[in-house]
């Protein structure tokens, strides 16, 4: 028997004001502890359902389920499913409400009506968590934007979610700043965290996911483990999506007789170490 | 942006923001009810010390922001000084108007004394200003009992100021790499439309940020934690003592 997944959605229909159709019959669960990266071009509905899942938007038709019972849309409900997922947006200048980093940061661990001792304890654990504290001090404006990103995601942190939610969180961020960003969703995963992530970067969701989603048009065109690579090979072409390399490479590489094993690396370095 | 390098950078950052906020409130009640120019000039020399001696901040740093009031209080203080039709020393005719202009006595004594009182103020706005920062200062006021929708616009507006400064600039520069300030009727128009565009990308803003903050958990108000700061109660005397002597002065000297 499956487990019942942390978030699901089952069926829903969203339509923006203006008419848009955001998502269609969308049905899709998140297993609980898993790292998740949802796939989809621009506009394929991935902020839209990041915004149902934490209750910032109703869907028009179909649920939201959390632990397998429906969100309901009062207050105290809405107030219990934010506690649970935590969301950082994209923009940071859209989320940083206040020129003090530790200000903000405190903002959603106050919210949740802890003691002041206790929002202390989350603010430094999680301004630690993002190597921030150095830079606590200073205003939020004179901070760089990898910098700022950084503080989003301590200020969702704070609130200790099961479930943190990543709207594109590497977009903008060089290379260095990108790998301790995983190394920081690593140690949530081994505290079990459900993690879930959008890109567009395809090698970095396959070195890093356990499950791959791929919406597209609002519906869910792929949904899979990131190491069936058959079913990967069989699905992307036909959704306009690039392979990740490593699978292309690891290919060519068996075709030749030059790499054991039926299963591709993850990952550069692995495909290295199993060269060698 | 001066003002916020300093407030952040200077030698008192640390210090209890009640304390400076406390020696401010004092030397500005002081400079605005001083009864002479001795007084109120005693009050700005003070202040300009403290903040340039014991804040460190650079002394053409701190001449060059006087120079922002300094256009103001000039023109205030002229129309003070000078009065048409009559008065002690005249000046002149308009030409072209049939009206003679002079310097009136009390005028000009009246047009000293504020402006000695109105640099004692600046010097006293300029101490807060430039060793506090103003999410410090809005801590402050919350103490004061500030309503509380007072204190979330003032935060919320201090953090637009500087995201709005980014995207105009950053829109400034893009239409300016493609020709648009070249002419001055290109500079007009680019303008316009830049000032348009930054109504609706502010607007998007802050949709962005209420939706933010409505996922972190914004019923209907801000909260967040307030630093913590230790009292120093020598500070606290000496401040006391320091305020009691400006207002004691302000009060007493004669005119």
């Amino acid at each position: 028997m499956q487990m019942t997944p942390v978030l699901e959605v089952k069926n829903v229909d969203f339509s923006y004001p203006d008419g848009t159709r955001a998502l269609q019959s969308l049905s899709l669960g998140f297993a609980r502890a898993r790292r998740t990266v949802l796939l989809g071009r621009n506009g394929a509905g991935k902020s839209t359902l990041f915004a149902l899942l934490n209750g910032l938007e109703r869907p028009g038709r179909g649920e939201v389920c959390f632990d397998g019972v429906p969100v309901a849309y009062d207050r105290g409900s809405l107030r219990q499913l934010r506690r649970r997922v935590g969301v950082v947006f994209q923009d940071p200048d859209s989320q940083l409400f206040s020129a003090s980093i530790r200000e903000d940061v405190s903002f959603g661990p106050m919210n949740l009506n802890l003691s002041r001792e206790e929002v202390g304890l989350r603010v430094e654990a999680a301004l630690a968590a993002v190597n921030l504290t150095a830079l606590a001090e200073r205003p939020t404006h004179a901070l760089s934007f990898g910098e700022k990103k950084r503080a989003c995601i301590a200020g969702v942190l704070a609130m200790e979610p099961e479930v943190l939610i990543l709207d594109e969180p590497n977009a903008g961020l060089d290379p260095p700043m990108t790998a301790e960003l995983l190394s920081l969703l690593d140690t949530l995963h081994r505290r079990r965290v459900t993690v879930i992530l959008a890109t567009h970067d395809v090698d970095f969701a396959f070195a890093w996911a356990d499950d791959i989603c791929v919406l597209q048009e609002g519906a869910l065109a792929f949904h899979g483990v990131a190491d069936d690579y058959e079913a990967v090979g069989r699905s992307f072409p036909g959704l306009g999506l690039e392979r990740p390399w490593v699978h292309e490479v690891f290919e060519e590489l068996q075709r030749k007789g030059n790499i054991a094993g039926d299963r591709p690396p993850r990952s550069r370095a692995e495909l290295l170490a199993r060269l060698r | 942006m001066l003002f916020e390098s300093y407030a952040y950078s200077n030698r008192w950052r640390l210090l209890h923001p009640v304390e400076k906020g406390l020696l401010s409130g004092f030397a500005l009640i002081a400079a605005l009810v001083a009864g002479s120019k001795l007084a109120a000039l005693t009050v700005f020399f003070c202040l300009a010390a403290l903040t340039i001696c014991g804040a460190g901040i650079p002394l053409r740093v701190y001449l060059r922001l006087l120079l922002i009031p300094a256009g103001f209080l000039l023109a205030g203080v002229a129309s003070l000084a000078i009065s048409f039709g009559g008065g002690d020393i005249p000046l002149g005719t308009l030409p072209g108007f049939d009206l003679s202009v002079f310097l009136s006595q009390t005028g000009l004594e009246q047009a000293t004394l504020v402006l000695a009182r109105s640099l004692g103020a600046v010097a006293a706005l300029y101490f807060l200003a430039l060793t506090t920062p103003m999410t410090e200062i809005i801590g402050l006021l919350r103490r004061l009992r500030v309503p509380t929708l007072l204190l979330e616009l003032m935060v919320l507006a201090y953090r637009q100021i500087f995201v709005l400064l980014q995207i105009a600039s950053e829109m400034r520069v893009a239409q300016a790499s493609r020709l648009g300030y070249a002419t001055p009727g290109n500079s007009c128009r680019s303008l316009a439309a830049l000032a348009a565009n930054l109504y609706l990308r502010v607007h998007n803003r802050s949709r962005l940020l209420h939706r933010a903050l409505v996922g972190r958990g914004y019923e209907d108000e801000l909260r967040w934690l307030e630093p913590e700061y230790a009292y120093s109660s020598r500070n606290l005397f000496l401040i006391t003592v320091a305020g009691c002597g400006f207002l004691t002065l302000a009060l007493l000297l004669p005119v």
